[in-house]
């Protein structure tokens, strides 16, 4: 397993009163893998990524990328948030280079690794252009780009299209899956979106509500490279259908629409 | 066609009716204002004449003017200390401000170090504390300087501490991620997203810079605006006193407009 997480839980310390975010999850992902983590707003997806990232210290459990425990932020993670959180008053070049500035690694070697990432996800035209000038797509296409630059061999996104309209989400989902397919590389991808998740992953790992754990681990059978049309296949829809089953207890417990 | 003809005239001269409205409507934000304050000025000269208000107490606009002309040259000379002041006093504060906002937002212990001495600090009424700076730095521009800077960088620092800290949580966890010190984030960050914040922090100082330093000057000095405020005063040249205040506001529109425009290129840059 390239990504292990082995009953980790992780309690808020607030003040006086704790929150409990996750109660115990254990999960697995292969390298090379593409998994989701499916569940309602608040059931602790967000700190689960932030655990696996090194970002936040789980306060039980243990987490190991690589075969090496994950204690700490390390550089050959690759990270996407909701927003695209580009530098407005840098070129978007200038942004996709911005973890190889923060490492202090020589820029010019990465310069044509980042104009090529930028040509695959084709804003080729628009490594000179400042943030303000794209559209919100087009940032999160930057924002992928930055995240690949220095080569991590895990890539980490908490709900990366979730700001963005219907139409231009189902284009993120078909370019990041050609992104994840030509870079070949371990993913795990939060949303709550289940055609999102059915679509992308090779695996759908459903949490349930607060303190939450992992209820489900879904294989999505689906041959690759995906095209967009297998959305409108049967399968599809009666694979979505048995994961809105298997999960509307838990967007139910916490209140929360299906989308 | 005559009726074509005169129609096409009509709807022409409506246009330009249309266009000269337009162009009304544009410039009032500047006609009004400029309307009023001419307005104000006349009835203050209107005043003047017909009350026979004696010119000690009120001199009338059109005196101050011609106190301003003749005198120029003597204003002028006092207006340059006073405006080399204010500056310095600001570029001090700016410097300060940043510095102190950086220590503040890099270090926690420092920020509950400092943090409530300098709030406490902040209580103490300016003005009380002038005698003590004479006290410690004699009456030479020093200690002008050393009032007008403790007037002036508070606003600076906590316009600076607010921008600083004006940054995304998920920016924050990036750089995190891809292991930048916090100096990095400081510098490549922090401070370039705190732009907009430093200008609005520096917009209030220079205008406070400036009465910091005339109130010194009050005080202290043998030169400068303030001084020949209070010296016109004294000799009951009121208009002198006026026209001194009349250089005193462009002094004041000038440093403020170099602020302005720094936040305007700035924008530019820190926008994209
Ligand atoms: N920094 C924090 N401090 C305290 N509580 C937090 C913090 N971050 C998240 N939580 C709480 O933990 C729970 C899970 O949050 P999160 O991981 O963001 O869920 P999700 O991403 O699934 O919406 C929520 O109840 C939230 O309020
Ligand atoms: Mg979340």
């Amino acid at each position: 397993m390239y990504v292990r997480c082995a009953r980790v839980g992780k309690v808020y310390a607030t003040g006086r009163s704790a929150v409990q975010a996750i109660k115990s999850v254990d999960l697995g992902v292969r390298e090379g893998e593409f998994v989701s983590l499916l569940g309602p707003s608040g059931c602790g997806k967000s700190t689960l990524l932030m655990i696996v990232a090194g970002l936040e210290t789980a306060t039980s459990g243990a987490v190991t990328v690589a075969g090496r425990p994950m204690d700490e932020p390390r550089t050959d993670i690759g990270i996407m948030f909701q927003d695209p959180t580009l530098l407005p008053w840098r070129s978007i070049l200038e942004n996709v280079l911005f973890p190889i500035r923060m490492m202090r690694r020589p820029i010019p070697t990465y310069r044509s690794r980042a104009l090529e990432l930028l040509a695959e996800v084709g804003l080729g035209d628009f490594a000179e252009h400042r943030p303000r000038h794209l559209s919100g797509g087009m940032r999160q296409r930057a924002a992928i780009c930055r995240a690949l630059v220095h080569e991590p061999r895990l890539l980490l996104m908490d709900e990366p299209f979730s700001a963005l309209d219907a139409i231009t989400r189902d284009e993120m989902n078909i370019a990041l899956l050609r992104m994840w397919e030509r870079h070949k590389i371990t993913a795990l991808f939060v949303t709550h979106s289940i055609r999102e998740a059915v679509f992308l992953s090779d695996r759908v790992l459903v949490m349930n509500g607060r303190p939450s754990t992992i209820i489900a681990d879904v294989r999505i059978p689906f041959a690759r490279p995906r095209e967009f049309a297998i959305g409108d296949t049967p399968e599809f829809n009666a694979l979505c259908g048995a994961l809105r089953d298997k999960i509307g207890e838990a967007y139910r417990a916490a209140g929360t629409e299906v989308h | 066609m005559p009726t074509a003809h005169a129609a096409s005239e009509a709807a022409l001269a409506t246009q330009a009716e249309q266009r000269s409205v337009r162009t009304f409507e544009r410039a009032t934000p500047y006609l009004l204002p400029a309307a009023t304050a001419i307005a104000f000025i006349l009835a203050w000269e209107a005043f003047c004449y017909f009350s026979g208000v004696h010119p000690v107490i009120l001199p009338p606009p059109s005196a101050v003017l011609a106190k301003f002309f003749r005198f120029f040259p003597l204003i002028f000379a006092h207006s340059v200390p006073t405006t080399l002041e204010s500056l310095a006093a600001f570029l001090l504060a700016c410097l300060l401000g940043c510095g102190l906002a950086a220590v503040v937002v890099l270090s926690r212990r420092m920020r509950e170090a400092l943090w409530p001495n300098l709030v406490f600090f902040q209580l103490i009424p300016k003005i009380a504390l002038a005698p003590l700076f004479i006290v410690w730095l004699g009456i030479g521009s020093e200690s002008r300087l050393t009032f007008a800077l403790f007037v002036t960088f508070f606003p600076m620092l906590v316009a600076t501490v607010a921008g600083l800290e004006h940054v995304d949580r998920d920016m924050l966890r990036l750089c995190r991620s891809v292991g930048a010190t916090r100096l990095q984030v400081l510098f490549s960050v922090r401070f370039p997203s705190a732009v907009p914040f430093i200008f609005s922090g520096m917009k209030i100082s220079i205008t406070l810079a400036i009465i910091g330093v005339i109130v010194g000057e009050f005080i202290t000095s043998q030169r400068g605006l303030g001084y020949l405020i209070l010296f016109a005063s004294s000799r009951q040249e009121t208009a002198l006193s006026m026209a001194a205040i009349v250089m005193l506001c462009i002094v004041g529109l000038v440093l403020y407009g170099a602020v302005a425009l720094g936040e305007r290129i700035m924008k530019k840059w820190h926008d994209g």
